[in-house]
C-alpha cells in the first residue's frame, strides 16, 4: 500500500518535472527568439529607405512634377527627364505628395521595397468655360 | 448713432445665409500681406507657394483668403482664348464628340499657359484656387454655370458660360468668384486691367444668385425656392460695385419695367454699409441723350434703402443706379400713356 503511493508520487512528481522542462524549454525559445523577432520589426520600420525615381504622363513623357513629404516642407522636383531623388531618406508609412499643375495630385504611401518608385501621373479634365468681368454700362438695343 | 442702429438692425438681417460677415471677427491682414509677398511666386513649385501663402495663418478661413488673393491679383484674364473657346463652344453645341475633344485639347492650352504666362479664363482661376486649396487641405469645388454681365447677350445664353468656386470653411459653404473679383477685361482694346474687388470673397448667396445661376441647384446655398433660369434671365442687370455695397436686391426683380406717365418705379436695396443720401444718382438714358439727376424720393432706414422716380415723358429708358462713381444696377423703364 505504502510502495504503491510512493510509486503514485514518484510517477507524479516526474511528471511534474517533465511539465516544468517543458514549460522551461518555452519560456528560453521565447526568451531567445523574441528578441530577435522584435529587432526585425524595429529595422523594418525604421529603416531609412532612400528613395529615387521617376515620374511620367499618361502619355509616358516626363513630367517636372513637385514631390513633398506630407505634414513637412521636405520636398523636390522631378528633373526634365522626370527622374527624382528624394533629398531626405524616408521610413515606412511616410507619404510622399506629387504634385504638378493640370495634373492629378496623388499621394504615396513608403513601404519597404519603395525604393524605385515609378509615377505616372493623369491630366487633370476640367470643363473650360469663361465669362470675364466688364464695367461697361448696360446699353439698350432699342435705344 | 447712425451707424449704431445700422449695425443692429445688419446683425437682426445677415446672419441668414454664408457670407463674408460671418468672419467679422478674424482680421485677414496678415494672410492679405502672405499674398502680396508671394507676388513674383511661379506656378511650378505649388508646394513652396502654399507653404509661402499660408504660412502662420491660424485659421481656415485666413488660409483660403491668402490663396484666393493671390490669385485674384497674380492672374489675369486671357480674352483672346476666351473668345476662340466661346466660337468653338458654340460651334460644337450639338456635337458632344467634338466638344470633348476641343476641351481636352483646351485643357492642355490652358494649363500650360497658366505655368508659363499666369494668364487664364473663368475655370483656370477656379481650378487653380481648388489645387492649391487642395494641398492646403480645404475642400472646395469647382461650380459651372451661366454668369451675366452688362454686356452678356441673354438671347445666346443658351449653355454654361462661366465657373466660380464654392470652399468649405469651419463646416459651412460659401461662395466666390475669383475671375470678376480679378480685374476688369475690355472688350475693345483687349486689355485686362487688375482690379481686385473684395465684393466677390464669400459673397452673399442672395445677391449671387442675381447674376449667376449654377448648373446644380445645390450650389445657389439657398435655403427654400431658389430663382428660375427664365428669373435669371430677367434679372436687372448689377455691376462689381453692387458687390462692394449691397446684400440683397430685393427690387425691381426684372430688368424691363413698364409703367404709365406719371408713374413711379421703386427700387429697394439692402445695404452692406451705411451711405450718405447725396451720393445716390440715377443716370437716365433715352437712346439720344443721357441725364444724371437724383431720384424723386430716397429713404434710407437702417440697412434699406428705398429709391422712387417719377417718368413724365414717354420713352424708352436705360436706368443705371450710381453710388457716387460707382455704378451699382441697371434696369430699363418704357413709359406709355
Amino acid at each position: 500500500m505504502r510502495t504503491n503511493k510512493i510509486l503514485i508520487q514518484n510517477r507524479f512528481s516526474l511528471k511534474l518535472k517533465n511539465l516544468i522542462g517543458l514549460i522551461g524549454f518555452f519560456i528560453i525559445v521565447f526568451l531567445v527568439s523574441n528578441p530577435i523577432h522584435a529587432q526585425t520589426d524595429l529595422a523594418s520600420t525604421n529603416q531609412d529607405i532612400m528613395v529615387e525615381g521617376v515620374v511620367n504622363d499618361e502619355l509616358g513623357k516626363p513630367l517636372e512634377a513637385n514631390i513633398t513629404l506630407k505634414g513637412t516642407k521636405v520636398g523636390t522636383f522631378a528633373s526634365e527627364d522626370g527622374t527624382f531623388t528624394f533629398p531626405k531618406e524616408l521610413k515606412q508609412n511616410d507619404i510622399l505628395i506629387f504634385s504638378h499643375l493640370g495634373f492629378n495630385t496623388i499621394e504615396i504611401t513608403i513601404v519597404e521595397n519603395s525604393k524605385f518608385l515609378e509615377v505616372t501621373m493623369s491630366s487633370d479634365v476640367v470643363e473650360m468655360l469663361g465669362a470675364p468681368q466688364v464695367d461697361k454700362p448696360y446699353k439698350s438695343k432699342s435705344n | 448713432m447712425i451707424n449704431f442702429w445700422f449695425l443692429i438692425s445688419f446683425i437682426f438681417v445677415c446672419p441668414i445665409f454664408a457670407q463674408q460677415s460671418d468672419f467679422s471677427h478674424i482680421d485677414f491682414s496678415q494672410a492679405d500681406r502672405n499674398a502680396q509677398s508671394c507676388k513674383n511666386e511661379k506656378l511650378n513649385n505649388l508646394p513652396k507657394l502654399i507653404n509661402k501663402l499660408t504660412d502662420g495663418l491660424p485659421t481656415e478661413a485666413e488660409r483660403f483668403r491668402a490663396i484666393y488673393l493671390w490669385v485674384c491679383t497674380n492672374i489675369s484674364n486671357d480674352y483672346n482664348l476666351y473668345l476662340k473657346n466661346k466660337r468653338k463652344r458654340r460651334k460644337f453645341k450639338n456635337d458632344s464628340l467634338k466638344l470633348s475633344h476641343w476641351n481636352s485639347q483646351l485643357n492642355k492650352v490652358i494649363f500650360h499657359k497658366l505655368l508659363k504666362n499666369k494668364k487664364t479664363i473663368c475655370s483656370g482661376y477656379a481650378y487653380l484656387i481648388k489645387k492649391l486649396a487642395d494641398l492646403a487641405n480645404l475642400n472646395s469645388e469647382i461650380i459651372n454655370g451661366y454668369g451675366r454681365t452688362s454686356t452678356t447677350n441673354i438671347d445666346e445664353l443658351n449653355s454654361p458660360n462661366h465657373s466660380w468656386i464654392a470652399i468649405e470653411l469651419n463646416g459651412k459653404w460659401y461662395l466666390c468668384d475669383p475671375t470678376w473679383a480679378s480685374g476688369i477685361q475690355n472688350a475693345s482694346t483687349l486689355q485686362f486691367t487688375f482690379q481686385y474687388n473684395d465684393g466677390y470673397f464669400l459673397s452673399n448667396p442672395e445677391l449671387f444668385a442675381v447674376n449667376h445661376f449654377p448648373i446644380e441647384k445645390k450650389w445657389f446655398l439657398l435655403e427654400g425656392n431658389t430663382s428660375t433660369f427664365n428669373d435669371f434671365l430677367e434679372a436687372p442687370v448689377i455691376y462689381g460695385k453692387a458687390y462692394e455695397n449691397l446684400l440683397t436686391l430685393p427690387s425691381p426683380k426684372k430688368m424691363h419695367q413698364t409703367i404709365a406717365k406719371h408713374e413711379k418705379v421703386a427700387i429697394k436695396f439692402v445695404l452692406q454699409k451705411p451711405i450718405v443720401q447725396k451720393e445716390i444718382s440715377l443716370l437716365i438714358d433715352n437712346g439720344h441723350k443721357n441725364k444724371k439727376t437724383k431720384p424723386t424720393y430716397t429713404s434710407i432706414k437702417g440697412h434699406t434703402l428705398t429709391l422712387e422716380h417719377q417718368f413724365n415723358s414717354n420713352g424708352f429708358y436705360d436706368v443705371h443706379v450710381y453710388f457716387g462713381e460707382g455704378l451699382i444696377s441697371t434696369f430699363t423703364v418704357k413709359v406709355e400713356h
